[in-house]
């Protein structure tokens, strides 16, 4: 060991010593032993020093192992080896002892070390995980220096001081841990401007890589409106002074921004700062939008065109808007504290309170219904309200919201409405009474005349002149064809809307009825029936039968000097079927189109053409009553062409009930 | 069983349709003995009458108009009708009405069959002789004694 403390220049020395001869040499001899012992003085003093030292080193909790290369032979200090659990001795003093402390999979690593210090002799560090004797793992701070060269420069000696760095490792793997797992952002800065360290969520939140972020300055970050009173704030902190809730707006990476609410405090030398931040963005997004949705419920409140009001358990109104008070001619507030249901016209009041009621008991959701009030001046006002409850889930009494919307306008233009109708159904029962009044009161008087006429010619025919005769004659004439024309009529008015026989009528099979009815003065008249191919429409049979039987009936009637050729023919057009009757008939001249269809219109002489005139207003009221349209186009003495439009069944309004 | 001498009871409130009635009836058969009455309660007191006279002959045939003065033609049919000993006497409707609701109330109120009165005198009398040959010569009616004896069941 003293040997190891020897210098190289001493060993030399030395050497010199055990070649020189004994003549000349006794104050050689005195000399060397003078210098001997005062090298050796010096040695005792250096091994003193030594021990001291390692006794310093020891004291610092480092331990150190001295590896002498050429010799194999490692010494341990007792802290290293305490520092693993063993005993001064308990290890042989070899590098082999050394190496197998070391953890297995760092021993590559810490051999290569070895193998570079040795080749460059500049030392090196390196963390190294070691193995306890109770197998626990420690994390050990390891430094390797040559301290010995022999004649050729190889290294001879190199010594490894260890510093167990165990519980600094796990401080700081507990402070990775957390600073990468928090959900709020932590971030060290500096006086340059620019972020030193950030945990990983603020790429999170943020969008941008943290690299990415290193490289912005925090302050081009900020929201603009933002920017001055941070920028205050970091020079506070960078003057050792702590921040709290500085809320920010950090611009992300898409260009949106989170709110960030900071608190900071100084680091422990000027020009640095550690600041916590949280995502505030939600909370001021959920503050915002409740700040204008009741902004927006007070503005649709306010000026509703309906009356709205807020209504207490009681009914009592508590606020209500500008609409109601207009509605029922009160002013500002003035109708803050009265009931509502006492609004409303005396017959309406029990059923808006039993609504209300039923609101405030949750039997209902909500009350919609149409009910009188009265307005300030005393006129009736319609509303159609609308009761409903908005619970109050934190416990407090509920409220009722009332709605009120004037229906004033429609009440009374329903109300002209059924009177209208009321009138029409009325005239309508007095015509059908009429009509009954023609077939039966009218006629019975007309009937005596005709009759006692008739008997008065038979009993006194003798008796009478040649005039009194022809004057009888006119008299019974008048009465048969006042009797043509009450039948008439009263056909006229029975044909009637009946819903109820409106079906699919083929109007081939009802043209062949029709020729069967008219097969007489068909055959008499010679005249040519032509039917063409005919659809299916949707109608009343019988008055469709009705109406088809009039048309051809007048186009035998009304013939020329040739026989009669009637067609009946059909077109399609998108809105329906035309059914045409064309005759070569006399004609009908323009100017009586129109009049034609007129009840008892006539054009011709009684002696020429019989009849009552009501044939083609009949045909009309039919084609009318199927929504169908009847024209006429005519050239005198060449024929007339009458056009039934008839609707498709879609097409078709159906009946409302009478 | 031949009726000799049948009373027939007109009921109309018109004295012009009572005289060619009663006319056509003596043309065809001088023999009817036609009894008129001009208004519903008149009819139903002569039959009042007939019911409560052992001797009194009830009419073989009822003439009835419709359109009467307070009680109408179909409240009489209703009456008549409702009387056991009339049972099986021919109610005839004899209306200047064609209308079809008046028709069908009658033949609901039981009437025996509906004739609109014509419009001439020929007409007329063809009805008349019409409803002589068939209510009054042709069908035939059950005796009187026996009519009461199923009216006691």
């Amino acid at each position: 060991m003293q040997e190891n403390l020897l210098s190289s220049q001493e060993t030399v020395l030395f050497k010199q010593i055990g070649q020189s001869n004994g003549s000349e040499t006794s104050n050689e001899l005195n000399r060397l032993r003078n210098e001997n012992a005062a090298l050796k003085a010096r040695i005792r003093e250096r091994e003193k020093q030594l021990v001291a030292l390692e006794s310093v080193v020891e004291g610092t909790l480092t331990g150190f192992w001295n590896w002498d290369l050429p010799a194999n032979y490692q010494y341990h200090s007792p802290t290293f080896l305490n520092m693993f659990g063993y005993e001064a001795g308990e290890l042989r003093p070899t590098p082999e002892s050394w190496k197998n402390l070391i953890y297995p999979e760092d021993l590559p690593a810490v051999l290569a070390t070895v193998d570079q210090v040795l080749k460059t002799g500049e030392p090196s560090a390196r963390e190294v995980r070691y193995l306890h004797k109770n197998g626990n793992i420690l994390w050990v701070y390891c430094r390797l220096q040559v301290v010995e060269w022999d004649e050729k420069h190889q290294p001879r000696r190199i010594v490894g001081s260890q510093v167990d760095i165990t519980s600094l490792k796990e401080t700081q793997l507990l402070m990775e841990n957390f600073f990468n797992l928090s959900v709020d952002l932590f971030a060290v800065g500096d006086g340059s401007g620019r972020f030193c360290k950030l945990n990983p969520i603020w790429g999170r939140i943020l969008g941008y890589s943290l690299e990415e972020m290193y490289e912005i300055p925090y302050l081009e970050l900020i929201h603009p409106q933002d920017r001055a009173k941070t920028e205050r704030m970091i020079e506070q902190l960078l003057a050792g002074h702590p921040i709290s809730n500085l809320v920010a707006r950090f611009r992300t990476k898409t260009g949106d921004y989170r709110w960030l609410s900071i608190s900071g405090s100084a680091g422990i030398t000027n020009q640095k700062f550690f600041a916590v931040a949280r995502d505030i963005t939600l909370e001021q997004q959920i503050q915002m939008a409740l700040v204008v949705s009741e902004e927006g419920y007070r503005t649709i409140f306010d000026f509703a065109p309906i009356g709205i009001a807020q209504l207490n358990r009681d009914g009592v109104i508590r606020n209500a808007n500008q609409s109601l008070e207009r509605l029922l001619g009160f002013d500002y507030c003035e109708l803050d504290h009265y009931n509502f249901a006492s609004l409303a016209h005396r017959d309406d009041y029990a059923r808006i309170e039993a609504a209300f009621e039923q609101v405030i008991e949750k039997e209902i959701k909500v009350y919609h219904g149409e009910h009188r009030f009265t307005h300030k001046d005393g006129f009736l006002v319609w509303g159609n309200i609308t009761i409903s409850l908005i619970p109050n889930p934190s416990g407090q009494p509920a409220t009722v919201i009332v709605m009120l919307e004037d229906i004033s306008p429609r009440k009374v233009s329903e109300f002209a409405l059924r009177q209208k109708t009321d009138q029409l159904v009325q005239s309508n029962e007095e015509l059908e009474q009429f009509a009954y009044i023609a077939s039966h009161d009218l006629q019975e008087p007309l009937r005596t005349i005709t009759t006692f006429m008739q008997l008065f010619r038979k009993e006194f025919h003798e008796d009478m002149s040649d005039k009194a005769e022809k004057y009888l004659h006119f008299v019974v004439d008048a009465g048969t064809r006042m009797k043509a024309l009450l039948d008439s009529l009263l056909t006229f008015s029975r044909v009637g809307r009946d819903s109820s026989s409106m079906q699919a009528v083929d109007c081939e099979v009802v043209l062949g009825n029709v020729a069967k009815n008219l097969q007489f003065s068909i055959q008499d008249s010679g005249t040519n029936l032509r039917i063409g191919s005919l659809p299916t429409v949707y109608g009343n049979e019988i008055q469709l039968s009705q109406l088809f039987q009039n048309l051809i009936s007048n186009g035998i009637k009304f013939r020329g000097e040739s026989s009669p050729v009637i067609e009946v023919f059909a077109e399609k057009d998108p809105e329906g079927w035309t059914i045409h009757i064309r005759d070569n008939g006399i004609g009908i001249s323009p100017e009586y189109h129109e009049k034609i269809f007129h009840v008892f219109q006539r054009l011709h002489h009684h002696d020429k053409y019989p009849g009552t005139g009501i044939g083609l207003a009949i045909c009309k009221k039919i084609v009318d009553l199927h929504q169908g349209k009847l024209s006429v186009s005519s050239v005198p003495a060449l024929g007339t062409t009458f056009s039934i439009h008839l609707p498709d069944f879609r097409s078709f309004k159906s009946d409302e009930a009478e | 069983m031949k009726l000799n001498n049948p009373d027939v009871l007109l009921v109309d409130d018109n004295p012009a349709d009572i005289l060619i009635t009663t006319k056509a009836f003596e043309e065809i058969n001088p023999g009817v003995k036609v009894r008129a009455a001009q208004d519903g309660h008149t009819a139903l007191e002569y039959l009042d009458r007939c019911e409560g006279f052992e001797g009194s002959p009830l009419p073989k045939l009822i003439l009835l108009d419709l359109n009467l003065p307070g009680m109408n033609g179909l409240e009489v049919l209703e009456n008549v009708r409702s009387r056991p000993a009339l049972r099986s006497v021919p109610v005839i409707i004899l209306s200047s009405s064609a209308h079809q609701r008046d028709v069908e109330k009658a033949y609901r109120f039981g009437a025996n069959s509906y004739i609109t009165k014509p419009l001439s005198w020929d007409d007329f009398r063809e009805v008349v002789a019409g409803i002589h040959n068939f209510w009054l010569n042709l069908v035939r009616y059950p005796e009187a004694s026996t009519s009461l004896m199923v009216e006691v069941d």
